[in-house]
């Protein structure tokens, strides 16, 4: 029994953060990604045998939290928080506050979910496309396609009309 | 390799350039320029999805784990004293509890119609969420704040609840209850009033400093949750008669 607990709190300790991360960007709203979170571990305590292996143990939980997420979006459509980015705190303390990263915050709230899931995955998990693809149960086409488009909307908000240039007139 | 597969392809992934990818940035200088764009871009939004997760958050899933793993899975047959529940630490707040199960039944046995999980999670959700004396304040809320309250969690008042000390929606199996804070006779009393049905009859839990009782309230359930010995079953009642089904 100790070690099913030791091993539990391991990955609590280890992966609650980016967990919660993951879950906040696909809900935007806190109290419900900590709700998300903690459904998620309840099942991962229950699943705790087989989710040995770390990195299997990662992808375990964010595809359960997906399901989580939508398994309550099925009964009702959430109400999400009108994020302000300026009081959004970042895990760096020394994170700058700029215009910049203001409008890439916002823009990123703005995002539909269908770009934001896999660039979230990508940027906080570190999942290749076709890890993604997997987790998302789409075609690699597809989640690099989003990822694409994803980032292109970001430089769009970052740079002005001028970055559309740049792509698209190639 | 040309500019337009290679602006696609790092957008689409950053960090994990290709030797083609490689090769083309070597030879292009407007894409060396498009390139540090992306990765500035790359490093912002780094930061940007960083959000810091709440504070205790890897703390209230250990709590929460313990609590439900420790609780009785049913409530065991004995009429006064029933179970000793959980040893709870809890690193954030420094709370102690030992919870003690108790039920006002009289027949042995598990009771039909008693949902021991669901319970078990209210109470554990009680204690992470609504820790007695959360919200206690001076300034009153009024009844139409809490008949939205209410009614936002599918209840309707019949008469006046009291003074109500503070408000708040609220979530539970992500269904939407309604957290009240309500003067006890020896302290605040935090109320949640939810859709679910857990119980047909009051079933009581106690600990150092802590006193709770699920009961059934119109369709649904009432819990209260207070630190002292305050008179819970007496404010329980009244709740309950004021309180009926939207």
């Amino acid at each position: 029994m100790w070690q099913k607990e030791a091993q539990f709190t391991t990955l609590v300790n280890a992966l609650s953060a980016d967990l919660y991360r993951y879950a906040f960007w696909l809900c935007r709203n806190r109290e419900q990604a900590e709700d998300l979170v903690q459904e998620t571990f309840a099942r991962a305590w229950r699943a705790i045998e087989d989710l040995r292996d770390d990195r299997a143990a990662r992808a375990w939980l964010l595809v359960t939290l997906r399901r989580e997420h939508a398994r309550y979006y099925e009964r009702e459509r959430p109400p999400t928080t009108d994020i302000d980015p300026d009081t959004m705190p970042a895990s760096r303390k020394d994170f700058d506050g700029s215009t910049e990263a203001w409008a890439l915050r916002r823009e990123l709230e703005r995002l539909s979910i269908e770009y934001s899931e896999p660039l979230v995955l990508q940027v906080i998990g570190g999942y290749s496309g076709d890890e993604i693809a997997d987790m998302l149960k789409l075609t690699p086409a597809a989640v690099t396609t989003r990822l694409f488009r994803a980032r292109q909307q970001l430089r769009r908000a970052l740079d002005g009309e001028a970055d559309d240039l740049e792509v698209a007139s190639l | 390799m040309n500019c337009l597969e290679f602006r696609k392809q790092i957008l689409a992934a950053p960090r994990s350039l290709t030797p083609a990818m490689i090769a083309h940035r070597g030879e292009c200088t407007q894409c060396v320029a498009f390139a540090a764009g992306v990765d500035k871009l790359e490093s912002a939004l780094t930061e940007a999805v960083l959000v810091d997760p709440p504070e205790g958050l890897a703390n209230r899933i250990l709590l929460r784990r313990s609590l439900v793993d420790a609780l009785p899975a049913v409530v065991p047959a004995r009429r006064r004293f029933l179970a000793l529940a959980a040893s709870v630490a809890v690193a954030t707040t420094g709370l102690g509890a030992f919870l003690f199960w108790r039920r006002g039944g009289q027949e042995d046995g598990q009771e039909e119609g008693f949902d021991g999980g669901l319970a078990r999670e209210l109470v554990a959700h009680l204690l992470m969420r609504h820790p007695p004396g959360l919200g206690a304040a001076t300034q009153l809320v009024s009844e139409t704040e809490v008949t939205g309250l209410l009614k936002r969690a599918s209840f309707a008042s019949r008469t006046s609840l009291g003074r109500v000390e503070n408000a708040w929606p609220c979530e539970f199996r992500y269904q939407p209850i309604a957290h009240l804070v309500l003067p006890g006779s020896a302290g605040p009393v935090t109320a949640l009033v939810m859709p679910f049905a857990v119980a047909p009859r009051p079933h009581h839990f106690a600990g150092p400093n802590l006193s709770g009782v699920i009961a059934p309230c119109a369709h649904g359930t009432l819990a209260l949750l207070a630190e002292s010995d305050t008179d819970l079953d007496a404010l329980a009642a009244r709740l309950q008669g004021a309180i009926v089904s939207a």
